[in-house]
């Protein structure tokens, strides 16, 4: 399911991640070097990790700069792990 | 030049992705120094990518193995195999301070594959220094900065 948080304080991304494990994050930063900033959307299944690109893409059109984090299997065994060799 | 700090071992960039001159999407990808290529899902590219544009276009194309489990069983590299197709980047920016341009990046529909791996083929460009005691990675497109930092730093 999609969540969408608009939280306007300002998080690391560590603190983000622990507290929403095997999910996928949207992030809106103020600069691509951050490591910190608002929480906007949480997905935590990969049927709504498309919603949450959507998500990114609408807020990239309207020039706010956002990227997506956490990088957990969420499918279980059905995902592959972030290995690529 | 920029530095990231590890995240329980991993090592992560912001970074903004150009097809052509406009910024197409924006991702953060994992250092993955095992990864031979730059990969990610197609969808967070661009949401209205389809894989059929990539095979009537014939893009290049390659099977990588990834890593599943299925219960107890062997592993099978073969039905575990994700298709991805190359997207030809006509700038790729990592953090504020590093644009390289004219790299590749391959992209999956494979739903099973949703994270985003900077492979080797783009981090061979590049150079990095790691200090253990902050668990910084100093990341930089010449020699010449890190070995300022490393003046700077003996001084």
């Amino acid at each position: 399911m999609l969540h969408v948080l608009n939280q306007t304080d300002i998080k690391s991304f560590n603190t983000v991640k622990r507290e929403f494990p095997y999910s996928r994050i949207l992030m809106q930063i103020a600069s691509l070097d951050d490591g910190e900033g608002q929480l906007l959307a949480v997905s935590d299944s990969e049927d709504s990790d498309d919603d949450l690109c959507k998500k990114l893409h609408e807020y990239l059109e309207k020039d706010i700069l956002c990227i997506i984090i956490g990088s957990y299997v969420q499918g279980g065994e059905r995902n592959a792990i972030y290995s690529v060799r | 030049m920029l530095y990231t700090v590890s995240d329980d071992g991993i090592f992560t960039v912001n970074c903004e992705l150009y097809i052509l001159e406009k910024r197409n999407a924006a991702m953060q990808f994992i250092i993955d120094t095992g990864a031979s290529i730059t990969c990610c899902r197609a969808k967070e590219l661009g949401v209205n990518l389809e894989e059929e544009d990539f095979i009537v276009n014939k893009a290049s194309v390659r099977y990588l193995n990834g890593v599943l489990k299925e219960g107890n069983k062997e592993y099978s590299r073969d039905r575990y195999s994700i298709k991805f197709y190359e997207v030809k980047m006509n700038k790729l920016k990592i953090g504020t301070s590093i644009v390289l341009e004219n790299v590749s990046v391959w992209i999956t529909f494979d739903k099973r594959f949703y994270t985003c791996l900077m492979g080797q083929d783009i981090l061979d460009k590049l150079y990095y220094m790691h200090w253990s005691n902050t668990k910084k990675l100093l990341i930089a497109d010449n020699a010449n900065d890190l070995r300022e930092y490393v003046d700077c730093m003996e001084d």
